[in-house]
This record gives C-alpha cells, sequence and structure tokens, in this order.
C-alpha cells in the first residue's frame, strides 16, 4: 500500500474503540455477574436457593479470563511472584500472551487498554483547556516509576503481600466497578486515590501519573524495552512542523526518530498520536529489528 | 474537507462531527447500561405479599388462641405471621400456626360430601348427604331408639366449644343419652378429680415461687402458656419442680427433676404427703377447719414413708424429701398436673391426692399458689340441657355412675363392647364430628370391629382419616380460617374468619342449623345466622354478635354480682369444702380417700412382665403435631418425620438394637413397628412413644376392657402398659 | 522464607495485623495474604455474591475477598434442581477456579469432599450457643438445620450422646464435617431485626417475625452475652 493512502488510515478511532471497549468491559462484567437476590432469609424458602448468576467472564484489566482461558497483567504476575515466591504453571500460561505482546510491542497495554490511560487522556484535554485559561501550574516532576516499582516489589518480597495489586488505579477502577454492582458498595479509600490522581493531573501536570508514578507502566516499559513494532519517522518527508511533538503524551520527539535510544523506547507506548497528526504521513509503525 | 470539531486544544487533529456523535453515543450507552444495572442490583426482588391485604385473627387450632395476621390476596392466603400486636400472645406463634396455611390448601382435603359405596367414595351434594342422614338417624329413632345414636366430638370441637354446644342441642333435641368424645381421654378426669378435692382452681404463675409440673410438659404441648406463663415465672427466679419420667426442653431448667416410675406418682403424692405432715409443714387450720375427712387421710398417708415410695416408684427418698422441703418452703407455690396423670386406671385418686398436697400448705385459693376465675354470670344454655328427660340412660351410666351424673356423658372407650355386644341395648349409629377415635381412642382394632357392624357412621373432617375410611358418609369440614370462631373465657371473643369456605366445605353451625330442619326441628334451631345464634347466648349480658365484631380483643366475661371476696374464696366442691373424703365418691362405690393402686399392667404383674418385659409410657407430646393431626403438612413433617420408640440405651444394646433400626412393638394386643431411638434420660425398663401415627399407632397396644381403665373417669391406661420390643 | 515476611509484617506493622478472624472463601491456602493479587475474580465468579472484598479498616487486607455469612453465606456452588435436590453448579466451586493465583484453591463440588475438607481448606466452623438458640430455649425453630446443605453430616438434629429428650429439632453442629459455609448462620432468626427487609408496601419480613416473640426474649435474657446470631461460623485457629 502507498504510504500516501497509509496516511488516511487513522490509528485513533480503533484505539478510542479498544479502550472503549474495556470500560464497557470492565463495567458489564461485574454488571452481569451480579446476584440481585441478596437480603432477606425470608425470600429463601426452605431448601430453595435464590437463582444463581453465572458468568462465564469475570476480571479487569488486572487478571481476566473468560471460561478456562485468562490472562494476566504481567505487573500482577511479577508482583505475585515476589510476595508469594513460588509460580504455578497456570499462572505462567496467562502471563504469556500479555508478555509476548509487551515483549513485541512494547507498552501498548498503556494505550490501547488501561482504563486509566483513556480517562487520563480526556483529562489532558480538560487540563490543557484550563492552561489555556491560565488556571493550571507546572510543576516539575522526577521520574518516580522505577523507584516505585523497585520499593514495591522488594516490600511484597519482605513482608509478603502484593503491593500494587492494591493500589494499581486501573486495577483499583474495575475493581471499584465490581464492589459496586456486586454489594453496592464502594472502597472511599480507592475513590480518594482515584480523585487525587485526577485532580492533580488536571490541574498540574497531565499524563503524570502514567510519565512518572505508574509502576505497572514501568514493568511493561522494562519487559518491551526491545520491542519489535515502533515508530518510525521518515526524514525525508518530516517538514519539523512539531505537530507530532505536541499531541505526544510522554513529550517524546517522534521526528527524531531513526533510532530510539533505550529509554524513549520504553516510554513510547504506540499510541499512534504521533502518527495520526503528522500532516504528510511520515510517521507509521514498523516492525523494526534493528535497535 | 470534513468540519472538524476542536475540543479545547490546538493539534490538527480534531474529531469529525460523526465521530464525536459516535463516542458520546457509546459512552451514553456504557452509563445508561451501567445505570441501569446498578438500580436493577439495587432492588430487592421481594416475594408475592405486595399487594395483598392484611387481616387480623387468631389461630383456632389449639386452646391458646394465639394472634395472626393473615395476608390475603384474591381471597387467598398468601402469607400468616404471629401478630405482634396481640396482647395475649405478643407475637409468639408455634410451628403448626404457621402451617395453618398449608392445612388450609393441602391437596389432601376433602371438599365435597361422599357417601361410600363398597370400597369407593361417591360424591354427593349435601341435600343429599342430609337425606340420607336425616332419614337414617329417623328410622333408627323408631326401631331403637334414640339412644342407638352415638354423637363423640373430637378435639377440634373442644376449640370450638360453641360449635359443640349446637351439636349437644342436636344430640338433646333427638334425645339421645350418648354423647361421648374426647372427655373419654383428656380433661374431664382432672375437673372431676379437681372437683372433689380443692375445686377447680388453677396456677397463677404470675406470682408464684415455686412451680411443680407434674405429668405436665408445657415445652411440647401448651406452647403458649409455657412461653407466656411458665418461662417468665422461671426467669423471675420461681423454683421449678418437674416429675416426669423422662426428659424434656422444661426439665433441662428444673431444680428438681423427679423420675417416677409411669403410672406410681400417687404414691409419691401421699409419700411427699407423709413428709409433709410429718414434718408439721401444713397448715393446721386448713385441713381441720376447712376440710372435710381431715383425720381419716391422715390415718391413711401414715403408711406412704418415703422408704416405701422408693421402692415402689424408683425415686431415692432423698429427692422425694428435697423436693417436698422445696415445695413446703417456697411459698405460695402451685402444682399443674396434665393428661399424663390421668391415664391410668388410678388417674383420678392420683390427682386428687396431688391436689390435696396444695391444700394443706395453704396454696388453695390464694394469690401465687391456685386460683379460681371467679363465678362468671351464666349465658344462656344453648345445649338445651333440660330439654326432655332421657328415655333411657347412657350406655356407660350405671358403670361410670360420677362421669354421667356430672357431665350426663357416656365413654368412647366402651363403645366397642357396646356395639358388639349389644349391651345394654343396640348401638347403631355414630356420628363423629372433628375427631378421629379410630387412631387416637384405645385399641384401635377393636374399633374398626365395632364401626363396621354399625350401620351409619357420620365423619365430619378435613381429610381422609382413618376413621373417615370407615364411615358411611363424609362431610367435609372448614379450616379454622374458613370459619368464625367465638370464645367464652374471661373474655369473650370472636377471630373472625379470612377466606371463605373451600369448596363445598361447611362450618359446623351450618351443619347443625341444616339437619335440624331436615329432621323438622326449626323450633330448636330457630336463627338464619350464626350470629343471630350468638346474640341469643349472649342475651343475659347484653353483648351482641356485632359488638364482638367491633371490638376484636373482646369483652370481659361479667362476673357474677356478689361479694367479690367470697366468691374468689369459694372452693368449689359440692361441700364447699376441702376434700380429703368425697361423699359423692363414697355414694358411688368409690373409695372416698385418694388411696394409690397400682396401674392395671405394670411390673407388679410378675407374670406378665417376664413376657413383655418393657414398660411403654404412650403419648408422648410432640410440639409439630395435635394428637394425628398434621401427619400430612409437609412442614412439619420434615421436623417429625416418623413415630420413633424411645429407648434406654442400656436396655436398647442388650436387645442388640442401635438408633435408626426398625423395631417391633408388641403388647397383648397387637404389634407395630416404628425406628428406634436411644434416649439416655429413660430409666431402664422405660420405653415412650407418640400417639397419632396411622402406620405405627400404638392404639394398636393399648387396652380397652372395663377393668383396664379408671373406674372412676373411665380414662384408658395409656401411660403404663407392659410391652416387649424385638429388632425387625 | 514465607513466614519470615509474615511475621516482620505483623511486628512491625500492629494496625496492620493481619486479621485472624475473617472467613476467607473455601479452599483458601495457608499463606493467603500472599498470594491473593485483589483481583475481585473470586467476586464475580461467586454465583450467589456471597464474597465480599474488605475495606481499607482492614490495614494488609484491604481487598482481599471475605464472607459474611450474617449477610449471604457460602452456597457452595449448589442450586435446587426441578426435583428439590440440590445440585452443584459446576464441577468445582467456582472461587478456586476463578482464582489465578492459586490463593484459593478449586475444590471438588460433591457432597462427601465437602463434609470431609482438611481444616485449612474450609471457611470456618459453625458454633452453636445454646442460650441464644430458639431451638433449645423453646423447642421451635431447626431453621439451621433444614437449610445445611451437609444436613445430617455437619448439623445433625440431636446430639449423638447427651441425655437429652426432645420432640423437636436441637441442633448439634458436628465439627468435623462442618465446612462453615454460613447457611446456618443467615437463617438464623436470634439477630437484630433488618429494617432493610421492608419493602416498599410496608410488609414486613415474614421470616424475621416468624420467630421475633422468641427472639426478642433471648435478646433481652442475653444482654451481656449478645453476640448474635446463635449459631456463627468462626475461623479455625491454625495449627502453629
Amino acid at each position: 500500500m502507498k504510504r500516501s493512502e497509509k496516511k488516511n488510515l487513522k490509528i485513533l478511532p480503533l484505539r478510542r474503540i479498544s479502550q472503549i471497549s474495556i470500560i464497557l468491559l470492565i463495567i458489564a462484567v461485574p454488571l452481569y455477574s451480579q446476584n440481585p437476590y441478596n437480603g432477606s432469609p425470608s425470600l429463601i424458602v426452605k431448601g430453595q436457593l435464590p437463582p444463581p448468576a453465572i458468568s462465564k467472564v469475570s476480571g479487569d484489566t488486572w487478571s481476566f479470563s473468560i471460561g478456562n482461558f485468562s490472562i494476566i497483567h504481567p505487573t500482577a504476575f511479577f508482583d505475585f511472584v515476589f510476595s508469594a515466591k513460588s509460580v504455578s504453571s497456570s499462572m505462567l500460561i496467562a502471563v504469556l500472551i500479555p508478555l509476548l505482546i509487551t515483549l513485541l510491542f512494547g507498552r501498548v497495554f498503556c494505550s490501547w487498554l488501561c482504563p486509566i490511560g483513556f480517562i487520563l487522556e480526556l483529562t489532558t484535554k480538560i487540563n490543557a483547556f484550563l492552561k489555556k485559561k491560565g488556571l493550571t501550574r507546572e510543576i516539575r516532576i522526577k521520574n518516580f516509576r522505577f523507584v516505585i516499582l523497585a520499593t514495591s516489589l522488594i516490600t511484597a518480597f519482605l513482608f509478603g503481600f502484593p503491593v500494587i495489586s492494591i493500589f494499581d488505579p486501573s486495577h483499583l477502577l474495575g475493581r471499584e466497578f465490581s464492589m459496586i454492582f456486586t454489594h453496592q458498595e464502594v472502597s472511599v479509600a480507592g475513590l480518594i486515590f482515584l480523585l487525587a490522581i485526577l485532580v492533580f493531573e488536571i490541574l498540574f501536570v497531565s499524563r503524570a501519573w502514567c510519565r512518572y508514578f505508574c509502576p505497572s507502566g514501568a514493568c511493561l516499559s522494562l519487559i518491551g524495552v526491545n520491542r519489535i513494532y515502533k515508530i518510525r519517522t521518515d526524514q525525508k518527508e518530516c517538514v519539523s512542523c512539531n505537530l507530532c511533538r505536541s499531541v505526544c503524551p510522554y513529550n517524546l520527539e517522534p521526528d527524531k526518530i531513526v533510532n530510539y535510544t533505550t529509554l524513549q523506547s520504553a516510554v513510547c507506548d504506540n499510541c499512534g498520536l504521533c502518527r495520526d497528526s503528522c500532516p504528510k504521513g511520515a510517521i507509521s509503525y514498523n516492525l523494526c529489528f534493528d535497535k | 474537507m470534513k468540519k472538524r470539531i476542536f475540543i479545547g486544544e490546538e493539534t490538527a487533529k480534531g474529531y469529525t462531527r460523526r465521530e464525536f456523535l459516535k463516542y458520546l453515543e457509546l459512552a451514553g450507552i456504557s452509563v445508561t447500561i451501567g445505570g441501569a444495572g446498578f438500580f436493577a442490583g439495587c432492588s430487592n426482588k421481594v416475594d408475592s405479599l405486595a399487594g395483598a391485604k392484611e387481616f387480623i385473627t387468631r389461630c383456632g387450632l389449639c386452646g391458646s388462641d394465639c394472634g395472626m395476621k393473615t395476608y390475603i390476596k384474591n381471597d387467598r392466603i398468601v402469607a400468616v405471621v404471629p401478630n405482634k400486636d396481640d396482647p395475649n400472645s405478643k407475637g409468639f406463634m408455634c410451628d403448626m400456626g404457621l402451617a395453618n396455611v398449608e392445612q388450609t390448601y393441602s391437596p389432601d382435603r376433602i371438599l365435597n360430601p361422599g357417601k361410600r359405596v363398597g370400597d369407593k367414595w361417591v360424591d354427593i351434594s349435601w341435600d343429599e348427604a342430609l337425606n340420607i342422614i336425616s332419614e337414617k338417624l329417623s328410622k333408627l329413632k323408631i326401631d331403637y331408639g334414640p339412644q342407638s345414636t352415638v354423637c363423640h366430638y373430637g378435639v377440634t370441637e373442644v376449640r370450638a366449644p360453641f360449635y359443640r354446644q349446637l351439636f349437644r342441642r342436636f344430640s338433646n333435641v333427638y334425645g339421645t343419652p350418648n354423647f361421648t368424645g374426647c372427655g373419654s381421654q383428656c380433661a374431664v378426669s382432672t375437673m372431676m378429680a379437681k372437683k372433689y378435692s380443692i375445686g377447680s382452681v388453677h396456677p397463677d404463675y404470675e406470682n408464684t415461687k415455686c412451680m411443680v409440673q407434674w405429668g405436665s410438659n408445657p415445652s411440647s404441648s401448651s406452647l403458649l402458656e409455657w412461653f407466656s406463663k411458665v418461662l417468665p415465672a422461671r426467669e423471675r427466679g420461681a423454683k421449678l419442680i418437674c416429675i416426669d419420667p423422662r426428659a424434656n426442653p422444661m426439665t433441662q431448667m428444673a431444680d428438681i427433676h423427679l423420675k417416677p416410675r409411669p403410672g406410681t406418682d400417687g404414691v409419691l403424692a401421699l409419700a411427699m404427703t407423709n413428709i409433709i405432715l410429718g414434718n408439721n409443714l401444713y397448715h393446721t387450720d386448713i385441713a381441720e377447719k376447712y376440710g372435710v375427712g381431715f383425720s381419716e387421710y391422715e390415718e391413711l398417708v401414715k403408711k406412704y414413708k418415703p422408704e416405701l415410695a422408693e421402692t415402689i416408684t424408683g425415686i431415692p427418698a432423698k429427692d422425694i424429701i428435697n423436693a417436698t422441703m422445696m415445695y413446703a418452703e417456697n411459698s405460695p407455690a402451685c402444682i399443674e398436673t396434665g393428661n399424663a396423670l390421668e391415664l391410668h386406671i388410678n388417674g383420678v385418686q392420683t390427682i386428687r391426692s396431688v391436689m390435696l398436697i396444695q391444700a394443706l400448705c395453704g396454696n388453695v385459693n390464694v394469690k401465687g399458689g391456685m386460683i379460681s376465675s371467679g363465678e362468671k354470670v351464666r349465658l344462656t344454655d344453648m345445649e338445651l340441657d333440660d330439654y326432655k328427660p332421657f328415655t333411657s340412660k347412657g350406655y356407660s351410666a350405671d358403670r361410670y355412675p360420677v362421669l354421667w351424673q356430672s357431665r350426663k356423658m357416656v365413654t368412647a372407650n366402651l363403645l366397642p363392647d357396646t356395639v358388639l355386644t349389644g349391651k345394654p341395648y343396640p348401638v347403631k349409629a355414630l356420628m363423629v364430628i372433628g375427631g378421629n377415635p379410630i387412631v387416637t381412642g384405645p385399641n384401635s382394632s377393636h374399633q374398626r370391629k365395632a364401626y363396621k357392624k354399625m350401620d351409619l357412621v357420620v365423619v365430619y373432617d378435613l381429610f381422609m382419616t382413618e376413621t373417615a375410611k370407615m364411615a358411611d358418609i363424609f362431610l367435609p369440614a372448614t379450616s379454622c380460617l374458613e370459619r368464625d370462631n367465638i370464645k367464652i373465657r374471661d373474655r369473650i371473643y370472636i377471630s373472625p374468619k379470612v377466606i371463605p369456605e373451600q369448596g363445598n366445605a361447611w362450618p359446623e353451625w351450618k351443619l347443625w342449623f341444616e339437619l335440624a330442619k331436615k329432621m323438622g326441628y326449626e323450633k330448636e334451631f330457630p336463627w338464619a345466622t350464626l350470629d343471630e345464634a350468638i346474640d341469643e347466648h349472649l342475651s343475659p349480658i347484653n353483648i351482641t354478635a356485632a359488638d364482638l365484631r367491633e371490638n376484636f380483643n373482646g369483652i370481659d366475661h361479667p362476673l357474677k354480682s356478689g361479694n367479690m371476696k367470697e366468691l374468689e374464696e369459694k372452693i368449689k366442691t359440692p361441700s364447699g369444702k376441702i376434700e380429703f373424703h368425697s361423699q359423692t365418691l363414697a355414694d358411688a362405690g368409690y373409695n372416698p380417700l385418694p388411696d394409690y393402686v397400682e396401674p392395671y399392667e405394670g411390673p407388679a404383674d410378675k407374670k406378665l412382665l417376664a413376657k413383655y418385659p418393657l414398660l411403654m409410657t404412650s403419648g408422648i407430646r410432640i410440639p409439630y403435631y395435635i394428637h394425628s393431626q398434621f401427619r400430612n403438612l409437609a412442614s412439619l413433617k420434615a421436623k417429625s418425620p416418623g413415630p420413633v420408640i424411645e429407648m434406654n440405651p442400656a436396655d436398647a444394646s442388650s436387645l442388640g438394637i442401635s438408633e435408626g433400626n426398625n423395631v417391633s412393638i408388641s403388647s397383648l394386643r397387637g404389634s407395630i413397628q416404628a425406628k428406634a431411638q436411644l434416649n439416655k434420660s429413660l430409666k431402664s425398663g422405660i420405653v415412650a412413644m407418640s400417639h397419632g401415627w396411622s402406620k405405627s399407632n400404638v392404639n394398636e397396644l393399648t387396652d380397652d376392657s372395663a377393668q383396664s381403665l379408671d373406674p372412676i373417669s373411665s380414662f384408658p391406661g395409656y401411660r403404663g402398659f407392659l410391652c416387649k420390643v424385638e429388632k425387625v | 522464607m514465607k513466614n519470615t515476611g509474615m511475621l516482620a509484617t505483623t511486628v512491625s506493622f500492629p494496625i496492620l495485623r493481619s486479621k485472624e478472624d475473617v472467613l476467607r472463601p473455601p479452599g483458601a491456602a495457608s499463606d493467603f495474604l500472599s498470594k491473593c493479587i485483589r483481583c475481585g475474580k473470586c467476586v464475580e465468579a461467586c454465583p450467589y455474591d456471597s464474597i465480599r472484598l474488605l475495606g481499607a479498616d482492614s490495614g494488609l487486607n484491604i481487598y482481599t475477598p471475605y464472607i459474611d455469612p450474617v449477610k449471604t453465606p457460602c452456597y457452595l456452588c449448589r442450586t435446587t434442581g426441578t426435583d428439590g435436590k440440590s445440585k452443584p453448579l459446576g464441577k468445582y466451586l467456582r472461587c478456586g477456579k476463578a482464582c489465578p493465583t492459586g490463593a484459593l484453591k478449586p475444590i471438588l463440588n460433591d457432597i462427601e469432599v465437602l463434609s470431609k475438607l482438611p481444616k485449612e481448606m474450609k471457611i470456618g466452623t459453625a458454633n452453636l450457643n445454646r442460650k441464644l438458640c430458639v431451638a433449645w430455649q423453646f423447642s421451635f425453630c431447626g431453621e439451621c438445620y433444614f437449610n445445611c446443605p451437609l444436613k445430617d453430616r455437619a448439623l445433625l438434629s440431636r446430639p449423638p450422646d447427651e441425655e437429652v429428650s426432645r420432640s423437636g429439632i436441637s441442633p448439634y453442629v458436628n465439627q468435623k464435617a462442618c465446612i462453615g459455609c454460613g447457611r446456618c448462620v443467615f437463617v438464623c432468626p436470634v439477630r437484630k431485626f433488618n429494617a432493610k427487609f421492608i419493602n416498599e408496601t410496608n410488609v414486613p419480613d415474614y421470616f424475621q417475625l416468624r420467630y421475633g416473640a422468641l427472639v426478642e426474649r433471648i435478646i433481652a435474657q442475653n444482654r451481656d452475652n449478645a453476640q448474635l446470631p446463635a449459631i456463627r461460623v468462626l475461623k479455625n485457629k491454625s495449627d502453629r
């Protein structure tokens, strides 16, 4: 296919569909598995039980299964391994596909599947809007991702409980939905945490969580450091309009990319915004087996 | 170029309107689904009580009359709950009351009159049924006299005494002296015993300091009384002495639990009297001033020392002494006796001796002891007691003169004898209203023979009971929720019906009104409605049925005018005094003093004991059944699935029987089978069984021969007869 | 190595101490707290929504699953078939099957297996307080007995070895067979009347009313010992 035709195929709609599907999924899955018959014992005539609600699908972005087929987030896997100091064959099988995908494509989870990623993209727009009104403040934040990841895993190892599984916000969101629909309960601590992230992002730095704090993202970055499906810029077509730089959520410089440095490679999540924004179609996805 | 909508960001990329709407649509759908699911999850699916109307009435299955709330939808009861606001029951209801609905809508109910043709039942109309009955009764009256018809009322009629009065009215107008019923094995013996000792009094649980439950187990049989009177007394700190050969929920909280050999309670009572007199624990003025025959009694009691009682009853002498001291020292005290004491050959005299203990200790007609309800204004006699003198005496009048004179009743226990021998005169017809004597009366096989011989047997019941199976005409009855129930006690009240009569079932009053019309008794049964009859009954106190319907909680039954104190302290015996010696009994040829005689079939009969080594006490109470009723209700059957015979574990193992084994139980009369259940609380040599099961009917084993019945009350010896148990 | 970690946790963070008495779903491994990745799949897998997640007040146990039989008992993934008998919803208990990490081990959904579970795999064990029990005090009730999925194995209608002579149900827990599912707890009427059960037509929960008068008596008599309901599932103390 000629490159000029390729330019008409935008990645963004596909990605949006993927992200919205995930959001719908993490709402629909607990919805379908809920049983509305909780309550009075007198509804249960002697010997009769409330009708069961069985759903073959369960889980959220942390760990998901349809029937006997299950997949697990690589960070969840490592969190577990460090805290329980053991691993089962079913877990190995479950982490296989996400691991492979991350190895090959990098941290695509963050841009294609993560519900927090989607929400934070929306808050990015709000932040940009407020920025124009001058209501935001810029804060310089150091990159704490790997520190948080390392600390969490060491804590998990030393104290024997999986730390990241407790506070990872994509998992937190899925869990909140699960708790709301099954028991009409909500974790206030979790909500406060999520809201804090949102408020921080709206008022201060956009995608701060994904860029500077998320340990899951850090773990995926590490795994996907040598991915093969990367952004490539054709320098011949590039006109240095800097549009790609302005849309990149991570403030990377796609126009400079011919070869990636490790760090840049680790940070990019293949969201395709730069590709979509390039008026000349200079940026594209490519299978690059070279470094 | 498509128009792009920019959303707050300066990029070349924006969204086309179409894309924007698409995303909006997706977002909208997800919110809707989420919201709907949220609200769906929030609502509690409730059962079918919504839309039902609430009607308040009372359960009519026993004398407790517990308040009940029924929920009716389309003339159908969908639920029954206890009524928390009922001043009497305060929210209590037993499992049977809650199973009322099951009984009312049971598929086993017969809702149409039937006539038996050979082995089959043919549906007929009420008109035809009543025609058959009236023709037959009229013919029998001409051929054999009215005494050839026997009228038998069951316990359900005891719960509806107004209807029983109409039954008696009918039988009096018809002219038969033979009116009988469950009074041949329940309550009447106690009434007679009390009448000829201390008068009709009952325990004052609210103020008592010590209760003795003697052969009485309210925790399984008088549940509201247990819950609302006995338990609070116990919680208040009243002492509890239980006298029962078997442990039960009440004995678990007793201060003293004595286990006499069944049937030997008389000895125990006399021994206690001996201790009381010997230790001067009695009120001498009561004994000497208000008593008749005290010195004779004192003489009689001398030989009943505790050691003698120990050899006969099996209770250690020191326990007897402890129990007596506890009773005597904790005044005021009360003694409640149960049906168990009545069902021996020595029933009346035993209860007399028990009651007289109370008189000696000054517990009669005192607060906290035994009290009377005072004399109420007499209401119109609905039975027409003095209608016309009977042309013949009752068939058992000569044998049981006191029973005949005091209550004008004959004993149902001698019905088979009378029918089969034709003496003193032929008996050809029987009307059983709300009873099941084939199962609950003694010697079932003997009864069946008698029923087969009779010309007409009419049964009025809800179900095809064993007795109904032997009937010629079956009349469908209403359950207590389908009929109005009027009760006349300290308060007079009506418990209204909540649903219309099911199918072709008729309430009793309608049966008597219509049958009376067929028999030509319009003059004696002039009323068009039930309320008119009630009005006539209550006219002496100027209350009408309409008043009662307006006042659900009822109206006080006014007391006779007069000196209140005098009336309360009046001793309701024939002589007006405490009768240690009863002249009435003496005149009838009985022992005027309550001496002890050995039970009819007991260990004293050594020859019989060798063949039948175990002493059976039958009729232990189960809190889910009343006699033979409710065996077909699933919720109750689940709690007590089948007949068991309770055995002492050592006895069982010596016979090679373990828990759950099928065993056969036989007596001189016959043999039945049941499952064995081990009960540590029974002493060796004692077995216990419940009655009322049609398949394992313990009354196949009981005796109805005249010499086995209590000579005064005619009650059978259900609570003590010899049997043997073998593994099947 | 595992125990040192847990020991370190409990010693160094007393306020985050693992809740000893919380009831876990059936099949919980002994190092449950380490293995559970708080994914909530057991919550979704449970066909009756019996499994709930702990909140922030449980410290380290936050978001781990627990069962509160008073709110919803474990129905052992069984339902009532058309013949009125209990039938399993699948070969295994669903929560153990759904657990991705093996924090909950799958258990065969077979009555024989369930009644012979080793102590570690049980949810807990039922304990009956006779002083609070309507059946023991008044001869009524028996709801726990009738609703026990392991009826006549775990809950018996009479104690096998006591001098009890009753014509009614006197519930007795055979601790060896009891799996701690808590259905007995759920139907025990001896608890505070829950106003939530009154629906919009104001028709009260007739199950509670059925025993209401008796329950009020028991509660009034046992003010100092109001560990309601009369039968409760207590966690087995682990063998150390």
